[in-house]
């Protein structure tokens, strides 16, 4: 169907009258007109006639009169279908009409409600519906809403496409039947159980951790038994002992034993007495007898002793008196060495006080030269030095004046170079005759400038008077400049500069000379007159009175030094050989009294010891008491060895004793012991209660068996949910996806064109339901208000080329549809609309008259027009 | 001289079964308990004067007071019959452990064999006990019959418990009852415990079994046995009587078609009381979905007709048709996504079970979905 023309009459703010579109073309148009002209009022108008019978008297028909409870809105048409053209003819409340009047035959098609049911067949539009113009068109205020309510049409022909998109309700129920079952099993996000399954996890877990426990109790509950067992076994096998009383018997055999151990061990003690006085006895007697033979040798080594210390005092002697000589010599040789020395050092000092007095005369003799040198120095310095500080023509004056020169020649030549030049070129007549200021000139050429008054005196010819006034500031300048130097070389009583300069280097020579004393001063007298005048008194005083340098002592010919080491020599072998004579008349004093001891105390002992047979007597007698005592020793050594051989080992009877005790003893404790361990054994087991534990583990097993199967089976129920949810939805957006094909792949080219590259998701309402770009989906409804706007149009835009290649062209049309766009994308929309008017009817409403004078397409104009009914 | 006794074991006394709902709990317990006027009576109805329990008298070491109280009670009721207990793995005995409790509160017609030792029960009757004394013993407990001493030409009859086989454990090979020990210890009748189910070894060796089931085993359960031997050396003379109040049998059953649906009820309900039958029901086979929601209809009918019902259900496969996906969609997604369920299901993946669910809660979504569409 193709919109040619529309026609409102008696329309809201059209009351009793008319606008008319007229010659709408089939691709691009728009109609631009200000806000609050009727640009919706005319899309609504054209809904109006297409959805509604013209019978229709509700509030949606009222709402287009005019004024309230007043007028009949009247809306026509002309359409093209089916190459045939149509003008259908509405008028609601007051005269109803409704007529299909065909344009090219001139027939009346359809009148009253054959004109509606004509209409409605035409636009395929129902109660259902509003076919095309519910899909493809875009209400003013409503330029996001996404297309919908597309009737039969559309699935009529993507099902002529591609076949039939069935089940999408019925899957859209199984899924909400799936969440919900879901729901009741499981949290959506985390997919933890709830509800009933929950609680059956949560009593598993309970009944779980319950049989832990009670495991874990009947664990040890088997450890108190078997515990138990074996401290009843232990009190039985320490209870058989008892009774046996076979420890005590051992005790008591032990016990005669160490008895009968006892009494030889008192009998062993007499005779171990017996044997030590014996043995005491042996060793008083050999000691007697040695102590007796040590006094004998004791004598036999005092006179030894004596007879070799006379001897040894009689050899100290004689050496005494051979050291006695050698000193006496030594000390001779001495005191002749000393004597030559000390005579040799006297002659030494003489001759060298006689060259010191004549070293210090001649240095006196220098230093009175000095003296008068210094003295005619300082006798001209001083002069020379004053006349040097009151010469003027110092450097730096002479400097100066230079500069007050270079002043005035500068300026004199800035002078001479302004003033003018004037060049005489003269014949010999001329150089006669010429004369310049009264001077003539010397050659035919010649150049020069001149300032002031310049007389040229042609001689019969006359006078060329020329005044030249010079530049003022410049000879100003020049006037000063020599106005200062005269002035400085007045100031030093100079007549010119050479003078000057000359005068300077008078003076640099006198500073020259100053400089020169001061050098030979610093050299003579580096530290002042008063010093060379006292050094000079020093030297002075180093002379003798009546010196004669020429008188000078004689010298010897001896060497000094080897005298000294003569002298040292001869002292050391002196003090040597008497420190020999003193060391051998202390030896011969001790060696003497040494053998007037020894002598003495051999005496003694001869004395206390009786002669050699009185000795050998007493020595016998002691051998033969020493041989006695040994025999009795040894008997009573036998009687005790004999005695230890028949006695019992006391110790080890003691010590079987001792254990036998102490096993007794740790029975007797073990088996209280036990009774203890046995008794609180006894009473944790009754602690533990008549609570039938076993029968709570069994039970608890069996319950958690039961609820481990059905958690099982909630748990493959949340599964096979879980895989039915996604099968079904993979399915169905399979089944959407080459369902809406065709479409997607009208709108893909348009939509890359306005957002760039993406996917639009058409949901079974035909409308968009999501975009996705790259990894990014998103809901149309969460998008920005200007991309929603752009694809609800390209989404109609795709519908409408996809219905216009199935043979059922539709209109386009936009009221005010792209009310969001940014100035980029809305250019970009143009250019799809343009694209799109290609093949399709687009007809554009804007208020933005402006802006979208840039689409392009037709500018359709509104016309006043009344009616003919 | 003759001698008569019963035979029994595994009483399992103090069974908690909380695998059941409180209720039919109560009543298995109560059950087990109740074995203990029943044996009285079959001994009474076969003149035997003694009852032997060979092990597990109680299912563990550690019952409540009440458990051990109400039986000896029971037992002290039938005070003409003389009751003799051994321990057995379950209920070993240790110093200071259920026995000694045991011991303190057994009447006097209630006699405890605690030792390996042989015991005078008539006049040239010895029983010739291995009671457990310990959780894990290192040898087999009857060894000690070979050589116990009685007098020439009296009865001996051995009582043991535990596997005659071993099953491959180290602990079990250790402790496996000699097949030869009546040979060996000139026993005139073995009576073994431990196996639930009754049992002839040889001649001269049988298991009872326990005289009421407590789990889904198919063996031969609930029987008592009364043996009666004429001398020592006769061969005994072993008659099992069924003494059991429930039944628990399991079940195997391969469905294919909606007859083997129709007549599942009635084959399994034959000659069976369902209140007091706890059936477990193996299914296999392979039915439509159609055939399936009618199978579960049958079983919900059955399960209200027995004490209690546990269906496995794994090896019975639902065949889906090109038809029962028409009914879910014809070609839409719904359709695709049963599709792909259905591939998943086939495909034998570690998925394949959920598949399987995920379909049939597809389905009876549908179902439900088109219903209320109707």
């Amino acid at each position: 169907m193709k919109l040619l023309a529309i026609r409102i009459h008696d329309v809201k703010r059209f009351a009793g009258t008319g606008i008319a579109i007229e010659n709408i073309p089939g691709g691009l148009s728009r109609l631009a007109a200000e806000n609050e002209f009727g640009k919706s009022t005319i899309f609504e108008s054209v809904r109006l006639l297409l959805q509604h019978k013209h019978t229709a008297g509700g509030a949606v028909v009222r709402a287009f009169q005019p004024q309230a409870n007043s007028g009949s809105p009247l809306v026509e048409i002309d359409i093209e279908s089916n190459q045939t053209r149509y003008r259908l003819t509405k008028r609601f409340l007051g005269k109803k009409i409704a007529r299909v009047f065909n344009l090219d035959t001139g027939i009346l098609e359809a009148d009253g409600g054959d004109a509606d049911d004509w209409i409605t067949r035409l636009t395929q539009s129902g109660s259902n519906s509003h076919g095309p113009s519910g899909l493809l068109w875009v209400a003013q205020g409503q330029s996001m809403n996404q297309p919908s309510d597309s009737g039969d049409i559309l699935p009529n022909l993507l099902e002529a496409e591609v076949g039939t998109l069935v089940g999408g309700k019925r899957a859209r129920t199984l899924l909400k039947r799936c969440d919900d079952a879901l729901t009741e099993l499981v949290t959506a996000k985390t997919q933890n159980p709830t509800g009933n399954f929950k609680r059956v996890s949560a009593d598993l877990k309970a009944l779980e951790d319950q049989l832990a426990i009670d495991l874990g109790r009947r664990v040890e509950l088997d450890a108190i038994l078997q515990d138990l067992e074996r401290t009843e076994r232990s009190l039985q096998v320490h209870r058989e002992q008892e009774e046996t009383d076979e420890l005590a018997g051992k005790l008591a055999a032990a016990r005669e034993r160490l008895s009968q151990a006892e009494q030889f061990a008192a009998q062993m003690s007499v005779l171990v007495g017996r044997q030590e006085l014996a043995n005491a006895q042996v060793e008083s007697a050999r000691r007697a007898a040695q102590e007796y033979e040590t006094r004998c040798a004791t004598l036999v080594s005092l006179a030894e002793q004596r007879d070799k210390s006379a001897e040894k005092a009689a050899d100290i002697s004689r050496r005494l008196a051979q050291a006695k000589d050698r000193f006496s010599q030594d000390q001779s040789d001495w005191s002749r060495a000393e004597e030559r020395l000390r005579n040799e050092r006297q002659l030494d000092r003489q001759i060298r006080a006689h060259e010191a007095a004549k070293a210090a005369l001649t240095k006196s003799e220098s230093l009175e030269r000095s003296l008068a040198r210094v003295s005619a120095i300082r006798q001209e310095f001083a002069p020379l030095k004053v006349q040097l500080d009151n010469d003027p023509f110092t450097d730096r004056k002479i400097a100066e004046l230079q500069t007050l020169d270079n002043e005035v020649i500068r300026t004199r030549s800035k002078l001479e170079s302004t003033r003018p030049t004037m060049t005489l070129s003269l014949s010999a007549e001329g150089l006669a005759e010429v004369t310049v200021n009264g001077q003539a000139r010397s050659e035919p050429e010649t150049t020069s400038t001149i300032s002031g008054d310049t007389d040229i005196s042609m001689g019969a010819l006359g006078h060329i008077r020329i005044n030249i006034i010079d530049q003022q500031s410049l000879a100003t300048d020049a006037e000063t400049a020599v106005l200062a130097l005269r002035s400085a070389l007045d100031s030093v009583d100079a007549s010119s500069l050479d003078h000057a300069r000359k005068r300077a280097e008078m003076r640099s020579q006198s500073q020259i000379d100053l400089q020169g004393f001061e050098r030979e001063l610093e050299q003579l007298a580096p530290d002042g007159r008063q010093v060379l005048e006292d050094e000079l008194t020093r030297a002075r005083a180093l002379v003798p009175d009546n010196f004669d340098p020429e008188d000078a002592p004689q010298a010897s010919g001896c060497d000094l030094g080897e005298l000294e080491i003569q002298e040292k020599e001869a002292l050391a072998k002196r003090d040597t050989s008497r420190d020999a004579h003193t060391e051998l008349q202390n030896a011969a004093a001790h060696a003497g009294a040494v053998a007037e001891m020894a002598a003495s105390a051999c005496q003694t002992h001869a004395s206390s010891l009786g002669d050699d047979q009185a000795r050998r007597d007493q020595l016998l007698a002691l051998k033969a008491a020493l041989a006695d005592a040994g025999a009795e020793a040894s008997r009573a050594l036998g009687a005790v060895d004999e005695a230890r051989a028949q006695a019992p080992d006391l110790a080890i009877a003691r010590s079987a004793v001792a254990r036998f005790e102490s096993a007794i003893k740790t029975a007797q404790e073990t088996r209280a012991d036990l009774s203890t361990r046995r008794a609180g054994l006894v009473s944790r087991l009754e602690a533990f209660g008549d609570d039938g534990l076993g029968e709570k583990i069994s039970a608890a097993e069996e319950e958690i068996a039961v609820l481990r199967r059905r958690s099982d089976a909630y748990a493959q129920q949340v599964r096979a949910l879980n895989l039915l949810r996604s099968t079904l939805s993979d399915a169905q957006s399979t089944m959407q996806a080459r369902y809406f094909k065709p479409i997607a792949d009208e709108l893909e080219p348009l939509l890359s064109q306005v957002i760039g590259k993406g996917d639009v998701t058409l949901g079974d309402d035909y409308g968009a339901a999501r975009l996705k770009r790259g990894d990014m989906s998103e809901d149309i409804v969460t998008l920005s208000g200007g991309t929603q706007e752009q694809i609800a149009v390209l989404t109609r835009l795709a519908y409408a080329k996809f219905m216009k290649k199935q043979g059922y062209p539709a209109p386009v049309f936009l009221d005010d549809a792209l009310v969001y766009c940014d100035d980029a994308r809305l250019d970009e929309m143009f250019t799809v609309l343009q694209y799109a008017a290609q093949d399709i009817q687009c007809i554009v409403l804007t208020c933005h008259e402006r802006l979208f004078a840039t689409m392009g397409g037709t500018q359709l104009k509104a016309e006043p027009w009344s009616s003919e009914y | 001289m003759a001698f008569k006794f019963i035979h029994s074991a595994d009483w399992q006394l103090g069974k908690p079964f909380g695998g059941f709902e409180s209720d039919l709990a109560g009543e298995l317990k109560a059950a087990r308990r109740n074995i203990i006027p029943a044996l009285a009576k079959v001994a009474r109805d076969q003149g035997a004067g003694h009852i032997v329990v060979a092990g597990d008298v109680w299912d563990s070491e550690l019952p409540s007071p009440g458990e051990i109280q109400k039986p000896l009670d029971l037992m002290a009721d039938a005070s003409d019959l003389t009751w003799w207990l051994m321990p057995g793995n379950h209920d070993l005995h240790r110093k200071g452990g259920l026995w000694s409790r045991v011991q303190k509160l057994a009447p006097a017609n209630v006699r405890l064999l605690l030792e390996s030792r042989p015991f005078e029960v008539e006049s040239d009757v010895f029983f010739l006990p291995a009671p457990w004394t310990s959780k894990f013993p290192a040898n087999d407990l009857t060894v000690w019959m070979d050589s116990a001493e009685t007098p020439a030409g009296a009865i001996r009859i051995g009582i043991g418990h535990g596997g005659y086989k071993s099953f491959g454990s180290d602990a079990a090979e250790k402790t496996r009852i000699d097949e030869e020990r009546p040979a060996k210890a000139r026993l005139d009748y073995f009576a073994l415990g431990d196996w639930h189910g009754k049992l002839q070894v040889n001649d001269r060796a049988w298991y009872s079994g326990t005289p009421e089931p407590d789990r889904f085993v198919n063996n031969d359960r609930g029987y008592v046995l009364v043996v009666e031997t004429e001398s020592a050396g006769a061969l005994p003379i072993v008659t099992p009587v069924k003494v059991s109040t429930f039944d628990w049998p399991v079940l195997e059953r391969d469905i294919r078609t909606l007859e083997d649906i129709e007549t599942l009820r009635n084959a399994i309900l034959d000659g069976r009381q369902g209140s007091s039958t706890l059936l477990q029901l193996h299914l296999s086979g392979a039915v439509s979905l159609d055939a399936r929601s009618r199978l579960d209809r049958e079983l919900s009918a059955l399960e209200a007709q027995v004490q209690f019902l546990d269906v496995r259900a794994s090896g019975l496969q639902s065949l889906i048709s090109p038809d029962d996906l028409d009914t879910l969609d014809t070609q839409g997604s719904v359709r695709q996504a049963a599709e792909q369920l259905q591939a998943i299901m086939e495909g034998g993946s570690a998925q394949s079970e959920d598949a399987k669910l995920a379909l049939s809660i597809l389905f009876t979504y549908a179902l439900d979905a088109a219903e209320s569409d109707a």
